[in-house]
């Protein structure tokens, strides 16, 4: 009987350099080296069964990224997680572990929201409350447009407004966004800094490093949940 | 960790970054203390070519093995990462511990091929160290180089203080030893590589002068050392000798994302064209147990997907089968993928192939060389037609649709009706490969005969030293010919850069006078040639101009008697039997295989008091 585990882990250091592909690739040689009992695919060019959630951007850390993990037996899930750290970069590091039923939705079906934390720049001393009536600001425009590049095809105007959920301040300089991410849309940090470079001159440009990928979550209803919290899993 | 901030803040806008973060799995970090031996391991290329170098691999794990040295890597940085290192002020760095290269020991280069040598001075320069070993401070790191190039050291002679010729695995621990004590004994470093210049397999080029007369050689000669040759090294136990299971697994694909092992060395099928076929002789063989136990380790170790079986003739290997039945019996459950690095072009090879790709299906290549029988016998490639033809009838068969053909233009005595004759083979191909797809009731893709051919030069330490390389006008008609000819669906033609061929040649086969001529080309902003997209052939005709050089003259017909510039070094192969070979090319009189009939006499095996080592059914060397 095979078993599927939901697991959470961080993308960190020099790893957030390394693309999705590659991500997927330097699972499969961890879950290898593991000797968890991984179950294959068929076919010619049998691989592990292992399914990643929404890509994230080259160049950003992230502290909660998921994959789904098919193993041929049941196990602990501390086991399973210390097995993972123990033969892993350091760059990737295993959270938590939790074995879902095998008719539960997949990651990709499901996780729709990504939380970004974005260290600003500012040109000019900006207290707090001046951030915040900023932040207040620019989330009550009717519409927040940017262009959108795209590879061989003409650029394309976007609106960002519907496609961002929620967004804070964590503390001075330090603004938090959950915006729309997978299958139905993805907004890019660095096009949130484009609107607000926009509208505000003393914004300036950030580079990847100024953001942190805090998780990606499930949105129902406005609020976020993890992948495998039981509302998800048991719905 | 020097300069790891400061990369790490710009890395985003560079094409690539993994190439430059290391930090991979089983990649080793040591501590850096004052008393530690270091040494920067460098490959003049870009990270994916270089991770997949194996000799490399060998070196990091065996120096990193010892505890009193360090060993790291360093290669060589994309354009744009260039543009910004020196815009922003980094120093060439190593993957480790990021470094700068001026607080190592030694920088070793493996030299792999000609067109990477400006990569080597911009790798200096950008360490901060000057490019020719004269004008180089006292305290910079001592330069060193081999590999698989160093057969012929001349042409970078001035940029390079030491050679270590041939192979590496019994001499490096002893040779750094041996340094460490020199520096320890407050020699400077003059004294320091007359000393190490004693050792064998190391050639100090700075100690002898070369004199020439026009286009050639007239001595060698040395008033501070009574070395006159340097003797290449070889591992006399193959079977014993260090091999690193703890491969580096890479963050991003390379050329061979694999655990690469070596099953045997050497090859003696004596290919009059091929320069390894001759510099890594005799042939000797690892023992089944041995790789048995070193493939479970390498995959335990690394989580790698396939195993590659590689040497310059895996076929050949004299228990094959036995050894990749034993491979799959105990890989193909945890599925593990076993490959072959080359084939032979019989049906043998192709039943091999099949019994390897029970897990995965990749393509099929066979390399016929030439055309024709009568040019075949020539470069002595033992290729038979009917044999390729029932080998790729054996392959399609057996469910393969993409066969790749490799072949060589311009070789000695070729004519027009040879280069016809590539034609013909790969059409013939296509054609049997078309009727088994037409009267299969299998599923069968549609057939793709991939043509590579690429231009032929002539190398040192070869039967065909002596041979003329063919004019560029040549090369693109007999390229013009094969392009026109073989169009079409299901064939595909693939060839080189005839002035890129030409100016491998040149370096191939050249001598000192070329170092200011590579300088030159570097200045101009010469890079990656191997890369065709950067490939500049107008920079080479203003470096050869400038320094009066006329490229030709290294590409011409060599004298029956004449010393070659490579000829500082002894490979153990005597150069008599090289000119039989090539007096036997002229009428096509074959040479048969050593470990198959008698002795050719090449010298090489009373050259270094060994012999072949071969690997009976039982494991024990014949």
């Amino acid at each position: 009987m095979e078993m599927l585990y939901r697991i959470k882990f961080s993308k960190l250091e020099d790893v957030m350099y390394i693309s999705h592909l590659q991500l997927i690739k330097t699972l499969r040689r961890i879950v290898r080296r593991s000797k968890l009992p991984a179950v294959f695919s068929g076919g010619f060019n049998p691989q592990i069964k292992l399914s990643v959630g929404p890509p994230l951007a080259v160049g950003i850390i992230s502290r909660g990224e998921y994959f789904d993990l098919e193993l041929a037996e049941k196990l602990e899930t501390e086991v399973i997680i210390n097995r993972l750290n123990n033969v892993s970069p350091s760059g990737v590091r295993f959270i938590q572990a939790v074995k879902i039923d095998k008719s539960t939705k997949s990651l990709s079906s499901i996780l729709n929201t990504a939380v970004y934390t974005i260290n600003f720049n500012f040109n000019e001393n900006l207290n707090l409350k001046k951030q915040k009536k900023m932040l207040d600001e620019f989330m009550k425009e009717d519409k927040i447009i940017v262009v959108r590049k795209r590879r061989n095809k003409a650029d394309r105007e976007v609106d960002l407004k519907p496609r961002i959920f929620s967004a804070e301040i964590v503390e001075k300089d330090l603004w938090k966004f959950a915006v729309v991410t997978g299958s139905r849309g993805n907004v890019r940090p660095e096009e949130l800094n484009k609107a607000l470079m926009k509208k505000y001159s003393s914004v300036n440009k950030i580079t990847p490093l100024d953001v942190i990928r805090e998780g990606v979550f499930v949105n129902k209803n406005n609020k976020f949940y993890s992948p495998y919290s039981d509302s998800i899993v048991r719905s | 960790m020097q300069y790891k901030e400061k990369i790490n803040k710009n890395l985003h806008r560079i094409s690539n970054p993994e190439r430059y973060i290391g930090n991979e799995w089983n990649s080793v970090r040591k501590e850096w203390s004052p008393d530690k031996l270091k040494i920067a391991l460098a490959f003049p290329d870009v990270y994916e070519l270089a991770m997949s170098h194996l000799g490399l691999k060998i070196l990091y794990h065996l120096i990193n093995s010892e505890e009193e040295f360090i060993a790291e890597r360093v290669y060589a940085p994309w354009t744009d990462m260039e543009k910004l290192m020196r815009d922003i002020d980094i120093p060439l760095f190593t993957l480790e511990s990021y470094h700068e290269i001026k607080d190592f020991d030694l920088i070793g280069f493996t030299l792999q091929y000609e067109m990477s040598y400006t990569n080597i001075l911009n790798m200096l320069d950008l360490s901060g160290i000057s490019i020719y070993s004269c004008e180089r401070k006292e305290e910079a790191p001592l330069v060193i180089a081999g590999g698989a190039n160093v057969f012929n050291p001349e042409p970078i002679a001035d940029f390079i203080d030491l050679f270590f010729v041939g192979e590496a695995e019994d001499l490096i621990i002893p040779f750094l030893k041996k340094y460490q004590q020199l520096k320890d004994s407050f020699l400077n470093k003059k004294e320091i590589l007359v000393e190490l210049n004693k050792l064998s397999g190391i050639y100090v080029p700075s100690l002898y002068d070369v004199k020439y007369e026009d286009r050639k050689v007239l001595s060698y000669s040395s008033s501070k050392t009574d070395k006159e040759k340097v003797k290449k090294q070889l591992v006399k136990n193959l079977d014993q000798a260090f091999y690193p299971v703890n491969f580096i697994v890479p963050y991003k694909d390379t050329v061979h994302d694999r655990i690469v092992l070596e099953i045997s060395r050497g090859c003696t099928r004596s290919c009059r064209f091929c320069e390894a076929g001759m510099t890594y002789r005799p042939v000797r063989e690892r023992s089944i147990e041995r790789l048995v136990d070193l493939a479970e380790r390498a995959v335990d170790s690394t989580g790698f997907e396939e195993i590659s079986l590689t040497s310059l003739s895996t076929v050949d290997y004299i228990e094959i089968k036995k050894l990749v039945k034993e491979m799959n019996r105990r890989f193909s459950d945890r599925k593990i993928s076993i490959s072959l690095s080359s084939l032979r072009v019989d049906k043998f090879s192709v039943e091999l192939a099949e019994e390897v790709q029970k897990v995965r299906k990749t393509g099929l290549t066979f390399a016929p060389e030439a055309g024709t029988q009568r040019l075949r016998d020539v470069i002595n490639k033992n290729v038979d037609e009917q044999e390729l033809y029932s080998a790729a009838r054996a392959a399609f068969e057996s469910g393969w649709s993409k066969i790749k053909l490799y072949f060589m233009i311009g070789l000695p005595i070729e004519t027009m009706e040879d280069i016809e004759g590539i034609v013909r083979m790969a059409r013939k191909v296509l054609e049997i490969g078309r009727q088994i797809r037409r009267n299969t009731k299998k599923k069968m893709r549609q057939i793709e005969i991939s043509v590579s051919v690429s231009t032929f030069i002539p190398k040192p330490f070869t039967p065909f030293q002596w041979v003329k390389m063919d004019e560029v006008e040549e090369i693109i008609e007999k390229q013009n010919y094969l392009r026109d000819n073989l169009r079409g669906r299901g064939l595909n033609f693939s060839w080189n850069d005839p002035e890129l061929s030409r100016l491998e040649g040149v370096i191939a086969r050249g001598d000192r006078r070329l170092a200011p001529v590579i300088a030159d080309a570097w200045k101009k902003g010469s890079r990656f040639e191997g890369w065709n997209e950067l490939f500049n052939p107008r920079l080479w005709g203003e470096a050869f101009r400038e320094n009066d050089i006329n490229p030709k003259d290294y590409l011409c017909m060599r004298e029956d008697e004449e010393v070659f510039p490579w000829e500082i070094l002894d490979i153990g192969v005597s150069r008599d039997f090289l000119f039989k070979e090539y007096q036997k090319s002229f009428s096509g009189e074959r040479t048969a295989d050593c470990r198959f009939e008698s002795c050719t006499g090449c010298a090489v095996c009373d050259s270094f008091s060994a012999g072949l080592e071969l690997m009976s059914g039982d494991g024990n060397a014949l």
